[in-house]
């Protein structure tokens, strides 16, 4: 029987909960048709509801949903799914919890490369729609006087995603978007550090040195260029320090990291 | 002939999809304009955003949204909003659309385009809303027609009584989908011209026209085939009440090369062309 003076809330409510937690039977207000069953009808919107979520994973994980293979990750994704109702008004940022979702949930979380994966496809997503920012050039940081040196601090480009892997990754990720047999996921001795960002509307990558990691995240923390050179101490003799710390501008300047110098 | 509706006519456009971005800039194809998923240029930076301002150097444009979610029990999500009027400053649309549904409540959002039931109160309150969306961002809206697959049985009207309602009471507009009129004839058993026949002519700004996945019992409205025949049908039925209204073709999976959308953007022209209408 249906109830006559069923609000507009009232109905959304029951609506939502039955897509929500894929109920067998519709909502009472479900009316039937010669052609379709109200249970038929209402199993438009609960099937709907998932597969253009799991359609919006697969735009931000490909190399993820190539590694599981299809039936393991419509699995996955529809586990996700369950627990992570959109809040946003854009689909786009559903994926975001998803590494988090796969560091807790079993049999993931025993499988750290899945979890790797997805963080690193996460932080490419994240770079290719960050915001722009005019970058600067050789020209300008030869302009800055010897005695501005010591306190010169960094801004970074907006889109600059710094993120540390246990495996191949990468690589895995490489052969998956060039549509080839991916390799075996295998573990590094230690961990490598990685730069995602863009350039020129173009993703890129790479992998840095212990010590260019070190100094990319000093400047990140906001330190300036004399902390960046007393810290990479640990490495080199005192005298090379500022010669590799100025490699390592003359670099991020080429790859386009760096939209500003400033100095206190 | 009666060719009443007096609105802005943009012509024959199509949706702007990224796997046609790079063919739009370097061939310049005719199209008369696009329409664009507000949602996908509510992004930070990067390529949506440069694209699109390179295509809207060269094309006009119309915003099209799919969360504003008029017909949600929520309160209104102004930070969205606040980010629809910001792009509508930055791209200089003809109008902004979104759909007479409801997309989630509770926060939630289930990004599908949900039926109301066609009551009083619905009415009261989408109004209601679509009055303040439309002080909010300084201009009309309009609001389209969706597909639906279930009836609510409390309804106390036929649709098309309640989108003349809605718009009516909050003097906003009409984007009449015609595919989407065909699949919830057939869903809900009713003759599509009749729609056609009751859907106030000064209150209809665009057409959509799109294709479908016909199960028999029940059609889903996928925008992943060319549109049919008898949908064109329907077209020059709407084009005979309604004059020339700017039509747009929807096409949002199995997308193909721009030129078969060319082609079929042309059979749009054709029948348009043959009706002899004054824009
Ligand atoms: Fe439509």
């Amino acid at each position: 029987m249906t109830d006559k003076a069923l609000s507009l809330n009232e109905l959304q409510q029951a609506f939502q909960s039955a897509v929500l937690q894929l109920q067998d039977t519709p909502p009472d207000f479900v009316v039937d048709t010669d052609q379709a069953s109200s249970t038929v009808r209402f199993k438009v919107y609960t099937d709907a509801y998932r597969l253009r979520l799991i359609e919006a994973l697969s735009a931000d994980y490909p190399a993820l949903q190539q590694y599981l293979g299809d039936e393991d990750y419509d699995t996955m994704c529809r586990a996700y799914i369950d627990t992570s109702p959109s809040d946003q008004f854009s689909i786009r940022w559903f994926g975001r919890h998803l590494n988090r979702f796969l560091t807790a949930a079993q049999p993931y979380a025993s499988q750290a490369e899945v979890a790797e994966l997805t963080a690193f496809e996460w932080a490419l997503s994240e770079a290719f729609d960050a915001p722009d920012k005019a970058v600067i050039d050789y020209n300008r940081m030869a302009a800055i006087a010897a005695d501005e040196w010591p306190s010169l601090k960094l801004t970074l480009h907006p889109s600059l995603r710094r993120i540390d892997l246990q495996y191949n990754t990468p690589q895995i990720w490489q052969a998956a978007t060039d549509k080839d047999p991916l390799p075996l996921f295998t573990a590094n001795p230690d961990t490598q550090a990685w730069i995602i960002w863009r350039q020129h509307l173009k993703l890129l990558f790479r992998s840095l040195s212990v010590e260019e990691a070190f100094a990319v995240d000093a400047f990140i923390k906001g330190e300036s260029f004399a902390d960046v050179c007393s810290g990479l101490c640990e490495w080199f003799d005192e005298e090379q320090v500022i010669m590799h710390a100025a490699g390592y501008l003359q670099a991020w300047l080429r790859d386009g990291w760096i939209v500003e110098c400033r100095f206190q | 002939m009666s060719v009443v509706n007096q609105r802005r006519n943009l012509g024959f456009g199509l949706g702007l999809r990224t796997n046609h971005y790079e063919t739009i800039l370097a061939d310049k194809p005719p199209v008369d304009w696009f329409e664009i998923i507000t949602e996908n240029y509510l992004v930070p930076g990067g390529k949506p955003l440069h694209y699109l301002d390179s295509i809207r150097a060269d094309y006009p444009m119309v915003m099209h949204g799919v969360s504003l979610s008029i017909g949600s029990t929520d309160a209104l999500n102004f930070d969205y909003l606040r980010q629809v009027k910001a792009l509508a400053e930055r791209i200089d649309p003809a109008w902004i659309s979104d759909h007479l549904c409801w997309t989630g409540v509770n926060g939630v959002n289930l990004h599908d385009l949900l039926p109301l039931p066609y009551t009083e109160e619905a009415i009261r309150h989408v109004a209601d809303r679509v009055n303040t969306v439309q002080d909010f961002l300084g201009r009309q809206i309009l609001l389209e027609n969706v597909s639906s697959y279930i009836t609510y049985a409390h309804s106390e009207m036929s649709e098309w009584d309640f989108l003349n309602a809605v718009a009516e009471r909050s003097d906003c507009l009409i984007l009449l989908d015609i595919n989407n009129i065909f699949v919830s004839a057939r869903n809900h058993a009713f003759d599509p011209l009749d729609y056609l026949d009751n859907v106030l002519v000064n209150r209809v700004q665009q057409f959509h026209i799109a294709g479908h996945l016909d199960l028999e019992h029940i059609i889903i409205d996928t925008h992943s085939d060319t549109v049919i025949d008898s949908v064109w049908k329907l077209y020059e039925a709407a084009l005979r009440r309604f004059g020339m209204i700017s039509t747009m073709i929807e096409r949002d999976d199995n997308i193909p090369p721009m030129n078969e959308l060319l082609a079929e953007l042309d059979i749009a022209r054709q029948i348009t062309a043959s009706l002899e209408l004054v824009a």
